[in-house]
């Protein structure tokens, strides 16, 4: 019980460090200032550091991979998103941007984490598994780059929508052009369809050596499939008549639909993926 | 129009990523409006989640993925043609080859799953060997012209694995497998753990014991030996119990019974008055049936080992209390392309992203 104290402790200050980011995001874009953006991207420093050693408690107090339950589901993951992010932004600083979108839904996804309870519960022989592991790590990364690629194209449109007015402010000026930001959302879009392809397969795997079927038309697994054709629908189009701001706002509505089919859908369906998000179901 | 013109147009229609478009808006936009309509019908059993399917059954859904396969087969089957005659070797664009036949195996074998997967179960009582024809749990069809093709199956051992508590913590079944009486292989394996043999996907899915009844009549002749498998519940991991409610035993059908199964009964109290209510261990050790008979004057005993219940024209005497192991048996011949498939497709991807293309050169693959 100390343990899971330390951990929502960490997980506070987790939180604290990503409210301060994403306010310093956001007095970027109303001051037009970059080092705003230097900050924001150090806070989030900060708040990897606690959120990583109290997934770590976490994971040595269940002896399996934070995945069960509201807490460990959307604290897990947030701690891989927000690792994500500042691996993307040390490999390309100029996609730090992004941070305004992911840092505010890492500290949104944290809160509600945070709120649910942390009890621990008995799990099926069907859960300890490595492929639940292996599952969760591509839906982390998944959503890692669904949220980075939202922040590119949201920002795509900010700076689109300046240019066609013919005023670019100061921050938005130093950014990547419009071409390289297209470039890049498209690059994440097709690392989040891969991500979100092994997410599937992965699971396809464990339910056939749990269940004894590859698919079972699960709600969740039925939405997983959803926004992965939705993403193959995008690419598709990208690629032979939709380009620019067209495909931004196409790019966003399939992040809506995925982001659904990772946080809405468990809550709409009896399912048995009902696990991630409530303990006490049975199946 | 000529007949080259005709097979022209469609060949460029059906390699088309245009028809490729309009068949994965259709597919999904089925699957979203099915995923709407799903939390009506949907209702999982606990351990084993159902699967439903109402427009994943239907003849044009299954049309629809029919023809994506068509188009992805066509479309790289052209791509692949037009650039070994060009020599273009862009590696990247292979990547975007190798992506789309794994989708092309995944979707023939999603195809072959939804026509000819077959899930059954054997249940498998210690001791009692069980013959089985092969068709008979790989296809739907109940008379077999291969009668002589069967699969025998043999519970050899059951353990149970049991923690400081006393709850059990696993359960491991020796089932051995062969044909016509012949034993080919022996496999240990814990509640779901699975194996193959002969092309089927196999795995414990339960677990318990049953009990071994004889009936006399009231001249003393043995009548019947009936072994009733007793259904095991879990209240709580690893803490179960082991009845059968409302049964009527072959040659005694004027009662019912409803059975609890003791593995290893204790007793409570002095020796003097014997209560013999504690269920001590799992494991099976001093087996105890409570026997509750429903019938005009209905009554309930405790029977040990060879201990009967006296019902007048009948005697029924439990001889023995036996484990069972209930094996989930699947036939799915789709599995090996999805998953084959699917190592193909995540391969071709990774190579696509990995060596950049430009969507200029998208454009024109």
């Amino acid at each position: 019980m100390v343990e899971a104290k330390v951990q929502v402790l960490l997980f506070w200050i987790a939180v604290g460090f990503c409210f301060i980011g994403t306010l310093f995001f956001l007095c970027g874009f109303i001051f037009k200032k970059n080092s705003f953006i230097k900050y924001g991207t150090l806070s989030s420093y900060f708040a990897a550091l606690p959120m990583l050693v109290a997934l770590i408690l976490r994971w040595v107090e269940t002896g399996h991979i934070p995945s069960i339950g509201a807490y460990e589901v959307f604290t897990i993951y947030a701690g891989g998103v927000l690792i994500f992010y500042l691996g993307v932004q040390v490999w390309k600083p100029n996609l730090r941007i992004t941070g305004s979108i992911v840092l505010p839904i890492v500290m949104l996804l944290t809160g509600i984490g945070i709120m649910s309870s942390t009890e621990l519960t008995e799990l099926p022989k069907s859960y300890f598994t490595y492929w639940l592991g292996i599952h969760m790590l591509f839906a982390t990364l998944s959503l890692g780059g669904i949220l980075v690629a939202a922040g590119l194209s949201i920002t795509y449109l900010l700076k689109k929508r300046q240019e066609e007015k013919g005023k670019v402010n100061s921050l938005l000026v130093r950014l990547p052009s419009l071409a390289d930001m297209d470039f890049w959302g498209y690059r994440f879009s097709l690392f989040s369809f891969l991500m979100i392809g092994i997410m599937i397969g992965s699971g396809a795997i464990w339910g056939y050596k749990s269940w004894g079927r590859y698919w079972g038309w699960d709600p969740i697994e039925t939405w997983s499939l959803i926004s992965w054709l939705t993403y193959g629908l995008y690419l598709h189009l990208r690629i032979t008549w939709v380009k620019g701001k067209l495909a931004a706002w196409l790019h966003i509505v399939v992040i809506a639909l995925t982001v659904f089919s990772f946080f809405g859908a468990p809550y709409l369906y009896p399912t048995i993926h009902d696990r991630f998000v409530n303990t006490t179901n049975p199946y | 129009m000529g007949v080259y013109s005709i097979v022209n147009h469609i060949w460029r229609f059906a390699k088309s990523k245009s028809f490729a478009v309009v068949l994965i808006f259709g597919i999904t936009a089925a699957i979203i409006v099915d995923a709407f309509l799903l939390a009506r019908r949907w209702a999982p059993v606990q351990g084993i989640p159902a699967q439903t399917g109402t427009v994943y059954d239907l003849w044009w859904f299954q049309a629809l993925v029919f023809l994506l396969l068509i188009n992805s087969a066509v479309c790289i089957s052209d791509s692949t043609f037009r650039r070994i005659k060009n020599r273009q070797n862009h590696v990247g664009l292979w990547g975007s080859t190798i992506f789309h036949l794994g989708l092309i195996l995944i979707m023939i074998g999603t195809l072959l799953t939804g026509h000819f997967r077959i899930m059954s179960t054997v249940m498998l009582i210690h001791g009692e060997g069980k013959e089985i024809p092969y068709d008979a749990v790989t296809s739907d069809n109940e008379v077999t012209d291969r009668e002589d093709d069967t699969i025998f199956f043999l519970l050899q051992e059951q353990k149970y694995e049991l923690d400081d508590s006393g709850k059990v913590k696993d359960v491991q079944s020796q089932i051995a497998l062969g044909q016509k009486g012949s034993i080919e292989a022996t496999y240990n394996i814990n509640e779901r753990e699975q194996f193959s043999y002969r092309g089927l996907y196999m795995f414990p899915n339960a677990f318990g014991y049953a009990v071994a009844l004889e009936v006399e009549n009231s001249r003393g002749d043995k009548v019947a030996y009936v072994v009733i498998p007793m259904e095991t519940k879990e209240y709580a991991e690893g803490v179960k119990s082991f009845s059968k409610r409302s049964v009527r035993v072959e040659k005694a059908p004027s009662y019912k019974f409803s059975f609890n199964l003791y593995p290893d009964i204790g007793i409570t109290g002095n020796q003097t008055s014997i209560q013999p209510t504690i269920n001590r261990s799992y494991i099976l050790n001093n087996p105890g049936l409570f026997v509750v008979v429903e019938g005009i004057n209905s009554f309930s005993k405790l029977l040990r080992i060879n201990e009967s219940v006296d019902l007048g024209e009948y005697r029924i005497t439990f001889t023995e209390a036996k484990s069972w192991t209930e094996l989930t048996v699947g036939y799915d011949p789709g599995a090996n392309w999805v998953f084959g498939g699917i190592v193909i497709a995540i391969v071709g991807f990774s190579i696509f992203i990995l060596i950049n293309v430009q969507q200029k050169e998208l454009r024109e693959y």
